[in-house]
């Protein structure tokens, strides 16, 4: 809400006070100390709310003030600036009731308003309690507001983050062209139809479990893509050979979870039937450790990056490695797309080291 | 007639080539792994079915379509675990469109229409079918009788059963349809379509609500079984 719509609506507010308490004395019996007619009684309500207008800022922003501190000095606070408040707005009211000429003290103005404070403070000790507790309860009830719609966006993105991590690690056509593989097998060989069934079950299961976990060691990510691996040479037959040499020193390292499975399913496709004269496609995964560094690379003899973009499936593949090498390790990381020294593409992937150990101590 | 069936992947290539064997009208299957293996084998073998994986490594399936020769045209069945290419396989003429994994009776189904639509082709000569279950068309007089009686069916109805028929059993999908008989433009969206076949549904099939050759080819369009 803007400022200046907060300050009309606290003068409407007051103002809606004052015409209140005006009818109330005007239309109370005449023994009842009724008002001498309604000029005086409105011009008197509003004299007297008009000042509170006026003070509710101030106590509006004290209060938001000592809402930092703690609630013994909070409460002295109040107490001190509450009496303070109190007191001159009692004086406003004495004075803004003399000026329109409402207010005639008999024994000279300074007395006169000593007597005003004196009568009001009470009431003005209400009022000052009123407005602080609305306020907090106004605050209180708007932050609670903002505080849900966070929640709720931020669960939002959540759910979102996971789907898009789901679905961008594995597509679904790698589980229906699995599963058609698996439906030929059956009738020719249920022993690999079984073996096939089991791989695409542990690879889902561990897909699934790691959509909340960002950060894996290698050794968990080379156990998931395993069996991916094990499911395109049964998918691929003859046609594809895949090799992985990572040093042992390098497995306990800790990498984003998914981040060779896809580097894998491109240097398949693009290596697949490319025409090498009946000679296998052949992908090597490498990985090792250099000095405070993890050096991943994934490499296929097929016919590399040829001047233009990976396509579609590819280039979503990489990018999202790339936002999320970008997201977990800023610059410190390095991501490049060459094509090998005798043909092929190949792609290197650079992270600090960070053994699990390291990392947990977080 | 000679089956092609072509995939990158020699398991889906087994597949399909078991249920093939056991249909007594296939005389003979060869595959091939890759899109430019398909078009020589195509030249050479000349197959009335052509079994067409969509991704592969080095012509996609749309590829082969394209580049097949027009004097060997077989019917081509796309066969794929991406669902989102029906509408461009039915937009390119393909006859049929086999998801990944498929049961067997899908394959033979397929098989089954196919022959009938080469027949079709072959000996009818470009002519429109004029009969399916106890309906006869009158090409001549524009008239469809059921049994005996005379189907009263409004113009546009049976413009509609002609484009239907015209294809002998190929799927046609609603933007073609809305064109051929309404006259619309590509891109208008339109139910229409639907409640005329509702209409013809209801006027030449023995049971409407399980039509048998009035057929929806979900999400796309709708043939005529022959």
């Amino acid at each position: 809400m803007s400022q200046r719509r907060v300050v009309l609506l606290t003068f409407v507010g007051w103002t809606l006070v004052a015409i209140m308490f005006s009818f109330e004395a005007q239309l109370r019996p005449a023994d009842l100390d009724r008002s001498p007619g309604w000029v005086h009684a409105i011009g008197w309500r509003l004299a007297g709310w008009w000042s509170w207008a006026a003070f509710t800022p101030v106590v509006c922003w004290w209060t938001a003030w000592l809402r930092r501190v703690r609630l013994p000095l909070a409460l002295t606070g109040h107490l001190v600036g509450g009496a303070a408040v109190v007191v001159l707005c009692a004086v406003v009211q004495g004075l803004s009731r003399w000026a329109i000429g409402l207010y005639h003290p008999s024994q000279g103005l300074a007395d006169g308003i000593a007597l005003v404070v004196r009568a009001y403070w009470p009431f003005n000790v209400v009022v000052y309690v009123t407005v602080v507790g609305l306020y907090l309860a106004l605050t209180y009830a708007r932050e609670a507001q903002a505080r849900e719609r966070r929640t709720a966006r931020l669960e939002t993105q959540l759910v979102q983050a996971r789907l898009d991590a789901l679905t961008a690690r594995l597509q679904p056509h790698f589980l229906f062209n699995t599963l058609h593989a698996i439906s030929a097998l059956v009738a020719e060989d249920a022993k690999s139809a079984n073996k096939m069934i089991a791989r695409l079950s542990e690879l889902l299961r561990l897909t699934l479990s790691r959509t909340r976990t960002p950060l894996v060691t290698l050794e968990q990510e080379l156990e998931l893509l395993d069996h991916y691996v094990a499911i395109q040479e049964v998918r691929f037959s003859d046609q594809l050979r895949v090799r992985t040499h990572v040093e042992p020193g390098a497995r306990a390292a800790r990498v984003p979870t998914m981040l060779l499975q896809p580097l894998v399913e491109n240097a398949i496709r693009h290596s697949i039937g490319d025409g090498r004269g009946g000679d296998p496609a052949l992908v090597e995964i490498g990985g090792r450790r250099s000095g405070d560094r993890l050096r991943l690379e994934v490499s296929d003899n097929g016919p590399g990056f040829v001047g233009t973009a990976p396509d579609d499936t590819g280039g979503e593949g990489l990018r999202n490695t790339r936002e999320r090498l970008q997201q977990l390790y800023g610059d410190h990381h390095l991501l490049r797309l060459t094509n090998g020294a005798v043909g092929g593409a190949r792609v290197v992937i650079e992270v600090p080291f960070e053994e699990e150990h390291a990392r947990a101590d977080c | 007639m000679r089956a092609l069936i072509v995939d990158d992947e020699a398991p889906a290539r087994r597949r399909l080539r078991g249920v093939l064997q056991g249909i007594r009208t296939i005389r003979q299957v060869e595959e091939c792994a890759t899109g430019r293996a398909a078009l020589d084998a195509v030249r050479r073998e000349s197959p009335d079915l052509l079994f067409l994986d969509i991704r592969m490594p080095d012509l996609s399936g749309f590829d082969v379509l394209e580049r097949l020769p027009p004097e060997r045209q077989p019917a081509v069945i796309l066969v794929t675990a991406h669902e989102e290419y029906a509408a461009r396989a039915f937009a390119v003429h393909a006859f049929d469109y086999l998801l990944k994994p498929f049961e067997d009776e899908r394959v033979i189904e397929a098989v089954r229409r196919a022959a009938s639509h080469l027949a079709w082709l072959r000996h009818g000569a470009g002519m429109i079918p004029d009969r399916f279950g106890d309906v006869r068309v009158d090409l001549a007089a524009q008239c469809v009788r059921r049994g005996d009686a005379v189907v009263a069916l409004r113009p546009k109805e049976y413009a509609l059963l002609l484009a239907l028929l015209r294809r002998g059993g190929r799927v046609v999908t609603r933007l073609e349809l809305l064109r051929d008989v309404w006259g619309y433009a590509d891109t208008v969206e339109s139910r229409t379509v639907d409640t005329h076949v509702a209409r013809l549904r209801r006027l030449l099939e023995p049971d409407p609500a399980h039509p048998r050759y009035i057929v929806t080819v979900r999400p796309l369009g709708y043939r005529i079984d022959l």
